[in-house]
């Protein structure tokens, strides 16, 4: 289950919030999104023109997923072998 | 610093000091004799020496706030009490010291930034400079750098500008010194004011003489009160609200608040269950990987089994001796989510027995469940699994269980078969027992006699017929999945009419 070529919405500490298509993700929860948009009223005209962007990961507050798209049992799941992991 | 920025700008106030020195200069060496009998004609006549020079300045100026410092330094050097120390002129250490700081606030490229240039004097009162030390203005006046004492306390700002100018050797505008020089008479005049104020309010006991000379930073208060951290209704945890004033606190690990002594229970109680039903699920993970690469159950080998059995067992809560509160600790399980989950994926892999006891648990107690689902509107992850445990039950055992249903409660006019109708899981667990029943019953009525349990079998035929009846269509819920032979099983036991009633409400039920 991966969510690349989904659309998220990418909520930052700045509270702007950016829709997009995740093109992809790393490590550091770094954020490439492609074709994106502002959403919320057009208080950030400074966007208009940008269609891709990288998002450093210490900026995001929330990742908006879409819920159909997400397998909740499979997540809740891999959380807990991971934190079982942890533990160990 | 303007002041700062090489050769060619203007650096008033050390050129002040310059000037100031060798005016000192000259003034001791023409009344140094007689100096202290001449205090006052000193101070009187120091003024003619300023005066033309200030003159100058204010047909340059034009600036009343000029004109008003250069009264006020007049004023300031001819009362103030002065520290006389010994080569200095009669001038008195302390108000050049004066004149000296307030060129240093007033300047308007900031020179020396003990205070911050953009706000009002009155408003901003807030750093204060150590009080003078005459030894310590005589040395600034006469040696250039100034050195000071490793006792000194400077603003780390000030004695970063003064190791600044030490380096850099810039001329000095002797046209912006005295502007300065008049600018820092007009702040002293203003600080003096202030400590009169002050002591006035110490003798009135309000206030406290060691506090007014801390260097204390500017106090900017708090606008309104703000919650530092917000709890958000339903969540785990809180989320941390931080403004510039109030950078982010820490959120509390242990929750601090005066909760009522039930609702803390009913908190730790969840949180009880919460705990148990992960533990649970660790186990469940566990046994579903020793499956991923093996035939379905119920091929198991000892391992697994034993696992299932001790899952099984923690479900139960063996630990609990009274059957009661055992139920009650599955019945807690069932009323989370997660818990509806646990089971759903657990019932797959146990024994057709234990199976079948949680099926018959849950039936039980269906009126229960379904009252603590209204929020979650999970248990239809259930009914799947517990479709393909039905199949395996006994008439026996199916009567036990429907039987709860059927029973009125004491003091309560309804059955619990109308709660179980209204929802969508409750009517389709119901239909599909009572198919598997009709099933039974049609498969060994050929075979057996009728006995206790096929009169007990019709009677509650006829009594959930009868009840579905008695409902309003739109408040019976649609089931998952419609069974064929209900309404055969209904037409044998009930009349026409009452067939014809539930003909038109299942199937309306059905449509929708």
């Amino acid at each position: 289950m991966s969510l690349v070529g989904k659309d998220v919405v990418v909520e930052l500490k700045n509270d702007l919030s950016i829709c997009g298509t995740l093109h992809s993700v790393d490590q550091y929860l770094n954020i490439k999104l492609t074709d994106i948009s502002v959403t919320d009223p057009e208080k950030y005209p400074h966007m208009l023109s940008v269609k891709n962007c990288f998002i450093r990961g210490s900026v995001v507050r929330y990742v908006q997923l879409p819920a159909d798209e997400v397998d909740t049992q499979l997540l809740q799941d891999a959380a807990r072998k991971e934190a079982l992991q942890q533990k160990q | 610093m303007n002041c700062l920025e090489g050769p060619g700008k203007t650096c008033g106030p050390l050129a002040s000091e310059e000037e100031l020195v060798s005016a000192c200069q000259l003034e001791k060496e023409e009344e140094n004799e007689g100096e202290e009998e001449e205090e006052e004609e000193d101070e009187e006549d120091l003024d003619p020496d300023l005066d033309p020079d200030l003159e100058e300045e204010e047909n340059d100026l034009g600036d009343p706030a000029v004109l008003g410092a250069v009264h006020n330094t007049q004023r300031a050097l001819l009362s103030s009490p002065g520290v006389k120390a010994p080569g200095m002129l009669g001038m008195s250490l302390a108000s050049l010291h004066f004149l000296w700081q307030t060129l240093d606030y007033l300047s308007p490229i900031p020179f020396w930034p003990t205070f911050p240039s953009t706000s009002s004097p009155a408003q901003h009162f807030g750093p204060r400079l150590p009080s003078p030390d005459p030894t310590l203005f005589c040395s600034l006046l006469t040696s250039w750098p100034p050195r000071f004492s490793h006792l000194t306390q400077l603003h780390p700002r000030h004695q970063r500008i003064l190791q600044q100018q030490q380096h850099s050797q810039t001329p000095r505008e002797p046209h912006f010194l005295l502007t300065t020089l008049l600018r820092k008479c007009q702040w002293w005049e203003y600080y003096q004011k202030l400590e009169k104020k002050q002591a006035d309010e110490e003798l009135l006991g309000r206030r406290n003489r060691v506090e007014s000379l801390k260097l204390v930073t500017p106090y900017i208060p708090k606008a309104e009160a703000y919650e530092s951290v917000v709890r958000i209704e339903g969540s785990l945890g809180q989320v941390a609200v931080s403004t510039c004033f109030s950078p982010r606190r820490a959120i509390d690990a242990v929750p601090h608040g005066t909760q009522e002594q039930d609702i803390e229970a009913a908190s730790s109680q969840r949180l009880r269950v919460l705990y148990r039903i992960e533990k649970m699920f660790l186990q469940l993970l566990e046994i579903e990987e020793g499956w991923k690469y093996r035939p379905p159950p119920p091929c198991f080998s000892e391992q697994q089994s034993n696992q299932v059995e001790k899952l099984f067992q923690t479900l139960k809560t063996q630990e609990q001796n009274n059957l009661e509160e055992a139920a009650d600790g599955f019945l807690q399980v069932l009323s989370v989510r997660k818990g509806k989950a646990l089971v759903a994926r657990l019932l797959p892999f146990l024994p057709q027995d234990q199976a079948v006891t949680i099926l018959l648990a849950i039936t039980h107690h269906l009126p229960l469940l379904v009252r603590r689902d209204v929020a979650d509107q999970a248990l239809q992850m259930l009914f799947k699994p517990l479709g393909k445990c039905i199949s395996h039950l006994t008439l026996h055992e199916l009567l036990q269980g429907l039987q709860g249903l059927t029973l009125l409660p004491p003091g309560s006019s309804e059955r619990p078969v109308t709660v179980v109708l209204q929802n969508q899981f409750g009517i389709s667990l119901l239909y599909a027992l009572l198919s598997h029943g009709e099933q039974l019953v049609s498969l060994h009525s050929s075979l057996e006699e009728p006995n206790s349990d096929h009169t007990a079998w019709t009677d509650m035929v006829v009594l959930i017929a009868w009840e579905i009846a008695q409902m309003p269509t739109a408040s019976l819920a649609e089931p998952l999945a419609f069974p064929s032979n209900l309404l055969p099983l209904f037409c044998h036991h009930v009349d026409k009419q009452l067939v014809q009633q539930l003909e038109a409400r299942m199937e309306f039920a059905w449509i929708y």
